[in-house]
């Protein structure tokens, strides 16, 4: 027990930095490790970017794929976790090019409400619990109404807790279109639930 | 920017109240704001509402998004990376450059001793490449005469026939190299694939 807390740990103290290194060197442990450490965030936001499982998987894919053809050109003036999230984002973003129609049907509601199943807890739970998971559903559902450039500005921040430099990174965006767009994001969020009848927000 | 922070008075800054709450503020403007919050009622409501609806956003969205992934996922990324070549793998592709390159010289050296009979004390085995190799050379060079033939004959003008011989001629040699050791080179990849 205190053996496996210990290489959690070590494994933990490795730096991406070292791994990128260690997968340049030729190591494929070194890949494959930092594909363990990032492939949760990056197959998430990339699937609530695009609203579509496959879609979601294929483009990681291709995000990783890309990641380990060019970890050659990467440079640690950027955190490597923005750098990635700069690739999912370029993925994203051009997957929706490519297929408007997931664009599409990410701007309307889908009347199923197939994401519910998944976030749900299968087990019938208190009230409380059940109040809190609906939001959690009203939440996704309302950042997936949202306007493509407004998502992901609102993932960024607060699904993968970037801050509004690391934002500008990632999207290309000046630091000042970062803060007013993520507001207005905001905004229209907040203006959504008024509308659905959650109050008190 | 120190000049305005002064006497940098609000209209109700909704916007930067929402970046007060991310703290990314300049300290300056930070600053100011605070001043503002303490006498304006409004903002200060509106301060709450946001921090409130940002928590839960935050509380919602920093969970794990809601995916499975395929149990494989990882060994699939990483095998699919290591086979679609093309950053990293740089030195394989340059070391199987140098193998066709070195194989095309050794050809053609054989064909040179060929014709020149430089090899003929040499042994048995290596006549017979050398064999090998003039044939080659032959079908070659056949292929090549056939190829000026046909172009001679479609161009039919006295002036450029001789220079444009010679041009085809070269120019067949350049784009019969570059496609032979394309082929080969893929050729040898598959395998691997």
């Amino acid at each position: 027990m205190p053996s496996a807390a210990l290489a959690i740990k070590d494994s933990a103290a490795v730096t991406d930095l070292e791994l990128v290194a260690k997968s340049i060197a030729g190591r494929e442990d070194g890949f494959e490790e930092l594909v363990r450490r990032y492939q949760r965030p990056i197959t998430g936001y990339v699937f609530r970017m695009l609203g579509d499982y496959d879609s979601a998987l294929d483009v990681s894919q291709e995000v990783f794929i890309k990641v380990y053809n060019s970890l050659t050109k990467y440079s640690s003036e950027y955190k490597f976790s923005t750098w990635i999230y700069r690739i999912a984002h370029n993925a994203a973003i051009d997957h929706m090019r490519r297929n408007p129609a997931v664009q599409q049907s990410l701007e309307t509601e889908s009347p199923d409400g197939t994401y519910q199943i998944q976030l749900e807890s299968p087990n019938p739970s208190p009230e409380k619990d059940r109040e809190r998971s609906e939001w959690r559903v009203e939440i996704d559902k309302v950042v997936r109404c949202l306007p493509a450039a407004y998502r992901e500005l609102i993932l960024l921040r607060h699904a993968q807790d970037l801050s509004y430099d690391e934002i500008a990174d990632v999207t290309g965006l000046p630091l000042g279109t970062v803060k007013n767009r993520l507001f207005r994001a905001r905004e229209m969020m907040r203006t959504m639930f008024l509308d659905r009848g959650f109050t008190g927000i | 920017m120190k000049e305005t922070s002064a006497e940098f008075v609000f209209d109700c800054p909704a916007e930067e109240i929402s970046a007060y709450i991310d703290g990314e503020l300049a300290a300056d403007v930070e600053l100011a704001l605070e001043m503002h919050l303490t006498g304006c009622d409004i903002c200060r409501r509106e301060l709450n509402d946001q921090k409130g609806f940002l928590l839960a956003l935050s509380d919602t969205l920093e969970r794990e998004a809601p995916i499975e992934l395929p149990e494989n996922f990882t060994r699939s990324v990483v095998v699919n990376a290591e086979s679609k070549v093309s950053g990293l793998r740089d030195r394989k592709q340059r070391s199987s450059a140098f193998l066709i390159g070195g194989l095309l010289l050794l050809l053609a050296a054989v064909a040179v001793g060929s014709f020149t009979g430089v090899f003929s004390p040499l042994t048995l085995a290596i006549e017979k490449l050398l064999a090998f190799g003039s044939a080659l050379i032959h079908v070659a060079a056949d292929l090549l005469y056939a190829i000026a033939a046909m172009f001679r004959s479609i161009l039919q003008t006295q002036t450029f026939t001789a220079a444009f011989t010679y041009i085809a001629i070269s120019l067949a040699i350049v784009l019969l190299i570059y496609f032979g050791s394309r082929s080969l080179r893929r050729y040898l990849r598959t395998p691997g694939a």
